[in-house]
């Protein structure tokens, strides 16, 4: 399989810039608009060619917002994202028709549920060919050698092309989404909490092959997760978003050593470790996620933090430059000295 | 101190089939149990191992017509008189049952988002429970079960009460939950998956108020989940299930320390640790656990079995449990043997 390298390491394949979107609510007879759901707020980032960026964050606080917009399966409610197409970094929200339909070979999803993400009338084989033949990529003969690749690929029975999906395992359909978001070559790939369905054995089995395929086909991966060590694991850089901003922006081994920002200390102590001697000391964060459709003023997390002061109820923390790539949000940032995760191995 | 007055549920070779119009599921095959009063027991293992079986075999939840405890007894201990009576001999829907159901055993749903009737008000549902064990007014129950839902940690429990279970997040109706299992003070308490579909910092709490309340009610619990993680918080003992029977059991410390059973093994290894070396591959069990309807003779791991694949394991009852060290129980052939300890370089 051919390695796409020529964009070098540090390229950026896709840029992210003040990317908001607000779910409008209506209400009564008149459907007026009420509030918004502000699922996604000022967001910004960037992806660089062939690594893996994991984002983490709590049930509601964006992330798959975030990815759906990406690909547009939303539309922004404003901001832009920037994607590497030929050496030019073309907006994706002003193409169109053909042009929208030749970026979505580049970009392809792999889905959180197994079994809700395969149609179950259709084989394997339909499955995987779908998006060639829509694409018109393939067909024929030719078309079946190519889903066979794809099954190989992923570690699949090549004679099993011809079943439906309800006759394989939560980890095998997993696989097959993978083939399915493969078919087209893509650069890059979002995986939507790709592991968080399966059992804790065939979870290991998925991310290294996540993880070879990367290698393999010289991947870029947005990892989608709730699961902190799995991210930790998988990725290069983690960005941590609550309540639809990004908190914190840092590369992984930095996360555990040395988190910035209090939410990710708190979510750091909060993963339960397999290690029954490391009694770390847990925070415990009060209260729920506040509703994203009312925002707490200032910065968002004060109503939950254990350092807030008065000025972040009072004003948006900055996105400030901690050096040694790492970034957050917090007013505090410079002040606090937050505990991570000591290993004792 | 005798023998007979340690254990508060002690579970002796169950076995619950299902029958199904593809054939025999032995969901539950061979299960032995044993819970101390005032400890935890972890049950842990993967989707399909029958961990949910087994709770729902000592409550008598299961449904009637496709299924059967074919052998077994689960003993259990009666708070009051001290009696031990034989779960597994009394009629699944006589009074008996339901005198203990809620009472004496209680238990903690996965989903806090179905386990909740949606159509009656927080309070209905717990005092419904109070009412049904206890010889009190309304009035009193109506109490108690505000007092139940400030000990969850639910502030404003004097308005929730009449909230209905929509209005609440997934962790404030697993506490509503948690409070209606201890609102009539069970001496044993089991939890199937109480936070699996709770967020870490949810997860977090939930963990903490479970242990707090632990010690505040003097009560033993059974926790099942398939998050390692979980369990190395909160139990004392463990028990590791896989296609319906334990394969290892011991304490929590024995059993992370020094796993024995290659399944132990497996699944310990395949968990990514966060502070660990990033992009370490992960060392997962080859395969997939086998279909519920095949009958695997021997032992029932030998076709995932990184260790062992000698035809020995293949043969009839598989292994038996061995003790290794004292109270750590493994079944496992590489340990049956007269010197007993084998492969332990791990």
């Amino acid at each position: 399989m051919k390695t796409d390298m020529t964009d070098g390491n540090d390229t950026v394949i896709l840029e992210i810039k003040n990317l908001t979107k607000h779910f409008p609510i209506y209400r009564g007879f008149l459907r007026r608009i009420v509030g918004n759901v502000q699922a996604v707020n000022n967001v910004s980032f960037s992806v660089k060619s062939g690594e893996t960026l994991g984002i983490v964050g709590e049930s509601g606080c964006g992330k798959t917002t975030l990815a759906r917009v990406i690909l547009r399966a939303y539309e922004a409610t404003s901001g832009e994202v920037l994607y590497r197409q030929n050496g030019e970094m073309i907006n994706i929200f002003s193409l169109k028709g053909q042009e929208l339909k030749k970026l979505r070979r580049d970009m392809q999803i792999i889905f959180q549920d197994p079994f809700s993400s395969l149609n179950p009338r259709k084989t394997v084989m339909e499955i995987i060919a779908e998006p060639l033949r829509i694409h018109g990529i393939s067909r024929g003969q030719e078309l079946k050698l190519r889903v066979g690749e794809l099954l190989e690929l992923v570690g699949l029975n090549v004679k099993h092309m011809n079943r439906y999906p309800n006759a394989f395992s939560g980890g095998q359909r997993q696989r097959i989404g993978i083939a399915r978001a493969l078919a087209l070559r893509p650069k890059l790939v979002i995986c939507d909490e790709p592991v968080s369905a399966l059992d804790v054995s065939v979870q290991a089995q998925v991310i290294n092959l996540l993880e070879d395929l990367q290698n393999e086909l010289g991947l870029t991966y947005l990892f989608i997760a709730h699961d902190l060590s799995v991210v930790e694991h998988i990725s290069d850089r983690i960005v941590v978003m609550y309540l639809g901003s990004i908190v914190e922006m840092v590369p992984a081994q930095e996360l555990y050593k040395n988190p910035k920002h209090p939410y990710t200390e708190a979510l750091l102590s909060a993963v339960p470790s397999i290690d029954p001697n490391t009694h770390k000391t847990r925070i415990i964060l009060p209260g729920e996620i506040p509703n994203p459709s009312d925002p707490p003023p200032g910065c968002k997390f004060h109503t939950r933090c254990r350092y807030a002061r008065e000025i972040c109820s009072k004003e948006t923390p900055k996105w400030r430059d901690m050096g040694n790539d790492h970034y957050v949000a917090c007013h505090l940032a410079d002040q606090l000295t937050l505990q991570g995760i000591t290993n004792n191995l | 101190m005798n023998e007979n007055e340690k254990y508060l549920l002690k579970i002796n070779n169950l076995k619950t089939y299902f029958y199904t119009l593809d054939g025999i599921v032995r969901a539950v095959d061979g299960v032995s149990l044993t819970l101390k009063p005032g400890k935890t027991m972890g049950l842990v293992g993967e989707s399909g191992c029958g961990k949910s079986v087994t709770a729902h075999s000592i409550l008598r939840l299961l449904p009637l017509k496709t299924s059967q405890i074919k052998e077994g007894e689960i003993l259990f201990r009666r708070r009051n008189d001290k009696e031990v009576i034989d779960l597994v001999k009394i009629n699944p829907q006589g009074k008996l049952i339901r005198s203990i159901r809620g009472k004496e055993i209680a238990i903690i749903f996965q989903e806090p988002m179905t386990s909740l009737s949606p159509v009656y008000t927080v309070g209905n549902q717990i005092i419904e429970a109070i009412l049904l064990h206890r010889q009190i007014e309304p009035q009193e129950a109506r109490e108690h079960a505000i007092q139940m839902l400030k000990s969850v940690g639910l502030g404003m429990a004097e308005s929730m009460i009449d909230e209905y279970p929509h209005r609440l997040s997934g962790g404030q109706r697993q506490r509503v939950m948690i409070a209606m299992a201890l609102s009539c003070n069970p001496s044993l308490l089991i939890a199937d998956e109480p936070t699996t579909a709770l967020d870490v910092t949810i997860q977090a709490q939930i963990i903490e108020l479970l242990k707090s309340l632990q010690k505040q009610f003097q009560m033993a619990v059974l926790m099942i989940t398939h998050n390692l993680g979980v369990i190395a918080e909160i139990a004392d003992e463990i028990a590791v299930m896989y296609l319906g029977r334990i394969v290892e059991s011991g304490s929590l410390k024995q059993v992370f320390e020094n796993p024995l059973h290659p399944y132990t093994i497996g699944l310990l290894k395949s968990v990514p640790i966060i502070g660990n070396q990033t992009k370490k591959r992960l060392a997962p069990i080859p395969g997939s656990v086998p279909d519920p309807l095949s009958v695997i003779e021997g032992c029932a791991f030998r076709l995932r079995c990184p260790v062992y694949k000698q035809k020995e394991c293949a043969g009839q009852e598989g292994a038996a449990m061995v003790e290794v060290e004292p109270e750590h129980y493994v079944r496992c052939l590489l340990y049956d043997r007269d010197e007993g300890v084998r492969g332990n370089e791990n």
